[in-house]
């Protein structure tokens, strides 16, 4: 905890926001917005795992794009810092710096089947940002791409396969390498391991972890899956319909989260102990439309400690303890539970 | 002492493709006994949704159910074989939705997209009930669509699949499964694909209803703490084999084969932090041409050359209620008469 | 421990097979495809063959056989003895002293043996250099497979040389409408936008004009003293018109579809620009659907063009085309009369599901990766 605010910022995210137009009409006529993401500030550190946790369309992945600028964000600064002493704005940059800036900030996608062309080689495709950046050629390459299946744990003697040789785990593996080959130091990861059978995942988040130790990667791990977050991050922010809504360190949210929703959504997790019978708070309703969101704090409708002032008027972005940000107007007044109180009790 | 619904017996079910048989299912036995669920856990192609179809007969070529017993104890104490039944039988279709109901992953590709949900929640009740008159039909899906938590169920009679989220989808999918009273509800992880919260909506609900309405539930998934929550019994598959099967605190409490042992340990689990987690090495094989050897024999750290290579073990009862297939338990000679029968 | 080691050795094979050996393992299991695809290749054999195939030039007037009906080809003659090189026999004319109308009748006197690879008199093949070998013949007499028509010309010979025509429009024709189906759905699918909105509309306004109309206009614009082979082109390009137009749809949508896989955006992050992503991953993931749907294409022009030829408004004589043969037979008098006029219609049958099914079989074998 102390060493990672000792270490340097590597992202800071200040008031990015994506709004999709809703067209209508042969005209395209913009009748409204869907807000994917809504005013969300953060930073990531140097060498950190900042997970990223919410429901299906909540904005996670949109983030994550936005953050490469896979997708334009509307509005809002991106600074990334290139080295200690340039820092650029990423929304603002032009192609081709865009194209210099991915040697540093690269992503592995969830889907492994789709993330990886069908008809290249392995070679091909690990190789492919060193080809494009004329990193190296010949021999060198070669090399450089062994190196690398080698780092995420695959034998060097299949790069003259095509990827439908090898299994979803191994696909993610080779993913890993492509977006490891021209060191990048910050990566965002979009659900990585969901697509994965359980014991494959297991592997994945080993390699993510061992990697980041090896080469000082700070991750953007974006999952829906709280136990697979809580294992890997070293903070936690959680969304909901494309807003922050908490983000602290994954101990301090884990044990005493501030935000009921990140509360109903601890206690929705499943436990795989038939013992531990979780007093799970169901939230009523569904989730928010991002369209159009409803007045005041989004979960208000849905929130069992909703106080009038929670419909009214919407909860600033703050710092309630130190390093622990929480938008709601009763973060301070409740106490709510985390999952290992429920265990130790 | 609650008595047996559905007994399978040695089930076998293989897929025939061009790169060989696929055996899907091999040797497949379980039963399950009234108003208690039977939880399944497996990975993918472990065979366990290929067992879910096969029971109700909705296998589709190039699968085929190659031999075992399905047998059905319905109320009346009349015992009918279910492999044996034509596949798109009268007698098959009496059972199918009437007596054993199936809900499936994807709740909106079990619907279809142009009819509203009424017509297709009607058509399902009216069809099982023959001289059901169509407005009793619609006062039994307007209370079913009530039960499962569906607000304003008039309005939503009149909704098509796609006006629905997810999980409202699933709701009227527990909804029109349910409407025919059945005795047997056959889940094939019905959750997967909602989130965590909608998740735990769904798992409250079916644990509701089925006390409420006293049925057993096989469910499907691959999810752990899912399986904790609603299994009386869990059966764990691996590569078209039960592996392990008992009642659900002890196989959390004291998994004995190996794999269920790791796959327990792989799962990062919420509010134990690990540095790193235990994985199992390798990837599933794909079941064509094993031969006779243990299927978790080229991942298990307890595999002995020799026997494990060349002998498939047998499902062995350990403890009692406590079945185990792996030769650190089971005696050889019975693992060796089974992988004789089986080539 | 060898057999294993074969196992080993196949699987890898498999492992680094690219696209198109998965495909060719896929497509040759299609037997109906494969039926098809040796059709295609004896008519296309036939058809730049033509000279060679055909047993007579085939605007030779015969005038001693008009209508002569097709002659049977027998190995056992009236008497029963059997004979191991096929024969026709002579064809005797009589004519009907009442009706005034020739009929033929076989001169079973005469026995002609078929020959091989016979010298007969010189011909110009592919209109370039001299030749005199045909492929079969009769020392002398009639010869006629198929009969001949009004002016005693050889249906045999002549459908040979229209096969040629018939089979080649579709595929220059199908070459246009590739080259401008690619260009104007590669710029709408990858740009969108108003330009693609603009394309889109005007695809939707050419499919929308019936098209034998359009046809008809257009070769109504042609130019009466044009030379038969300035019209061969002009009808091509008429039929490409509306040909690129689905072709352009196919390719939009592909784009469409491949643009938003992952490894399109990962070749972004990994600093390729727009070429290269087009070069590298767009095109080859759909060059195989292309393939298929020009495939599907060229019976379309096939038709297209027996179509237009038939109404009298594509090729004209002396140029000879499926189309244009059928011509002779477009009253039911001459059919009753000479139902072998229409056996230019069995080519025009054959080919166009030889394509079809050739077609079917690579769209399914086109995604090895499902």
């Amino acid at each position: 905890m102390s060493q990672q605010t000792k270490s340097k910022c590597l992202v800071e995210v200040k008031s990015l926001k994506k709004y999709f137009p809703i067209e209508k009409g042969i005209l395209k006529k913009v009748v409204g917005h869907v807000r994917a993401v809504d005013d969300v500030s953060f930073k990531i550190h140097e060498g950190e795992t900042l997970g990223l946790v919410g429901e299906s369309g909540c904005g996670k992945t949109t983030l994550g794009r936005c953050l490469l600028r896979i997708v334009e964000p509307t509005e809002g600064t991106v600074n990334f810092r290139v080295s200690p002493e340039k820092t650029v704005d990423v929304t603002k940059v032009d192609k081709k710096e865009l194209r210099s800036l991915y040697r540093d900030m690269q992503m592995v996608f969830q889907d492994p089947f789709s993330s990886l062309d069908p008809r290249m080689t392995i070679l091909d495709i690990v190789g492919e940002p060193l080809k494009m950046n004329k990193v190296c050629s010949g021999e060198e390459y070669v090399e450089r791409v062994k190196e690398l299946v080698q780092l995420v744990g695959l034998e060097t003697g299949h790069l003259r396969r095509y990827p439908h040789a090898f299994s979803g785990g191994q696909r993610q593996r080779i993913g890993i390498a492509r977006a490891l080959a021209l060191n990048p130091k910050f990566i965002v990861a979009d659900e990585p391991v969901s697509a994965l059978d359980v014991s494959v995942q297991a592997q994945i988040l080993n390699l993510l972890k061992q990697l980041q130790k090896e080469l000082n990667l700070a991750y953007l791990f974006i999952a829906h899956d709280l136990s697979v977050v809580e294992h890997i991050s070293h903070r936690v922010g959680v969304m909901y319909v494309g807003k922050l809504v908490e983000l602290a360190s994954t101990e301090d949210l884990f044990t005493k989260p501030l935000h009921p929703y990140t509360e109903a959504l601890l206690s929705a997790v499943p436990r795989p102990d038939p013992e531990v019978k979780a007093s799970r708070i169901v939230l009523p309703g569904e989730i928010a439309n991002p369209a159009n969101p409803p007045s005041g704090c989004y979960f208000h409708p849905r929130c069992r400690y909703a106080v009038n002032q929670c419909k009214e008027v919407a909860p600033k972005w703050e710092e309630i303890k130190p390093g622990h940000y929480c938008a709601c107007h009763r973060a301070k007044e409740l106490d709510l539970s985390g999952v290992r109180e429920t265990q130790s009790a | 002492m609650p008595d047996t619904i559905l007994e399978v017996k040695n089930l076998k079910a293989c897929f025939h493709l061009d790169e060989g048989q696929l055996r899907a299912v091999d040797g497949v036995s379980f039963a399950i006994q009234r108003e208690e669920t039977l939880g399944v856990i497996g990975e993918s192609g472990c065979g366990k949704s290929v067992t879910a179809l096969s029971i109700l007969r909705l296998l589709m070529p190039p699968g085929k159910i190659e031999g075992g017993e399905i047998l059905y104890y319905s109320d009346d104490n009349q015992v009918t074989d279910l492999a044996k039944l034509h596949p798109n039988g009268e007698q098959i279709r009496k059972i199918r939705g009437k007596e054993i109901a199936m809900i499936f992953q994807e709740p909106m590709a079990s619907l279809s997209p142009v009819h509203t949900i009424g017509a297709q929640m009607m058509e399902f009740i009216l069809l099982h009930n023959p001289g059901m008159k169509k407005n009793e039909a619609q006062e039994i899906a307007l209370d079913m669509l009530n039960k499962v938590g569906v607000s304003n169920p008039a309005l939503r009679l009149q909704n098509y699949p796609h006006q629905l989220s997810g999980g409202m989808c699933q709701r009227v999918m527990i909804a029109t499964a349910l409407s025919c009273n059945p005795r047997l509800l056959i889940c094939d992880e019905p959750t997967t694909a909602l989130d965590v919260t909608v998740q735990a909506q769904i798992i409250d609900l079916m644990e509701e209803l089925q006390a409420e309405m006293g049925m057993s539930m096989l469910y499907i998934t691959h999810d752990l703490g899912v399986i904790a929550e609603v299994a009386d019994e869990v059966a764990v598959m691996y590569l078209g084999k039960i592996v392990e099967k008992c009642d659900v605190k002890t196989i959390f409490k004291k998994p004995m084969h190996p794999y269920t042992q790791r796959l327990m340990q792989s799962v990062p689990k919420l509010g134990s932090r690990q540095e790193m987690l235990d994985t199992i090495e390798g990837t599933v094989p794909i079941p064509i041409g094993m031969g006779a050897q243990c299927g978790f024999y080229s991942r298990c750290s307890h595999a002995e050359e020799g026997s494990c290579s060349r002998r498939s073990p047998a499902l062995v009862e350990v403890e009692p209620g406590h079945f185990v297939r792996c030769f650190k338990y089971g005696s050889v000679e019975e693992g060796y008469l089974e992988s004789a029968n089986q080539i | 421990m060898t057999k294993q080691a074969d196992v080993i050795q196949k699987e890898e094979k498999y492992y680094v097979a690219t696209q198109w050996q998965l495909m060719r393992q896929k497509f040759v299991k299609h037997k109906l495809a494969m039926a098809g695809l040796v059709v295609l290749a004896l008519l296309y054999t036939l058809g730049i063959f033509s000279d060679f195939f055909a047993t007579q030039d085939y605007q030779k007037r015969n005038t001693r056989y008009i209508n002569a009906p097709p002659q049977r080809i027998r190995f056992i003659d009236a008497d029963g003895h059997f004979h191991l090189r096929p024969f026709v026999y002579g064809l005797t004319q009589e004519m009907d002293p009442e009706t005034w109308r020739r009929t033929y009748v076989e001169d079973t006197s005469v026995i002609q043996p078929i020959r091989f690879f016979v010298r007969t008199d010189t011909y110009k093949f592919w209109g370039l250099f001299d030749a005199n070998i045909r492929f079969m013949g009769v020392d002398e007499g009639p010869f006629f497979l198929f009969g001949t028509d009004g002016s005693g010309r050889d249906l045999f010979s002549r459908v040979m040389y229209a096969t040629r025509i018939s089979l080649t429009v579709g595929l220059v024709g199908v070459f246009l409408s590739f080259v401008l189906g690619c260009v104007f759905g590669g710029i709408s699918g990858y740009y969108g936008g108003k330009i693609d909105m603009v394309i889109q509309r005007v695809i939707e306004f050419l499919l929308s004009i019936p098209t034998i109309p359009l046809w008809m206009a257009l070769a109504a614009a042609l130019p009466k003293d044009w030379e038969t082979i300035q019209i061969y082109f002009a009808i091509t390009i008429i039929l490409s018109m509306v040909g690129w137009c689905s072709l352009a749809r196919v390719v939009r949508g592909k784009l469409l579809e491949v643009k938003q896989k992952d490894f399109v955006i990962a070749a972004k992050l990994a600093g390729a620009n727009d070429w290269q992503i087009i070069t590298r991953h767009l095109l080859p993931s759909f060059m195989s659907y292309l393939i298929v749907s020009i495939t599907l294409a060229i019976p379309n022009m096939i038709i297209g063009e027996t179509a237009l030829s038939f109404l009298g408004i594509g090729l004209r004589p002396p140029v000879v085309s499926w189309g244009v043969l059928l011509q002779d037979a477009q009253n039911v008098r001459t059919i009753n009369l000479h139902p072998w006029l229409l056996i230019p219609a069995v080519f025009v049958v054959v080919a166009v599901l030889s394509f079809n099914f050739l077609g079917d079989g690579l769209r399914d074998a086109a995604d090895p990766y499902k």
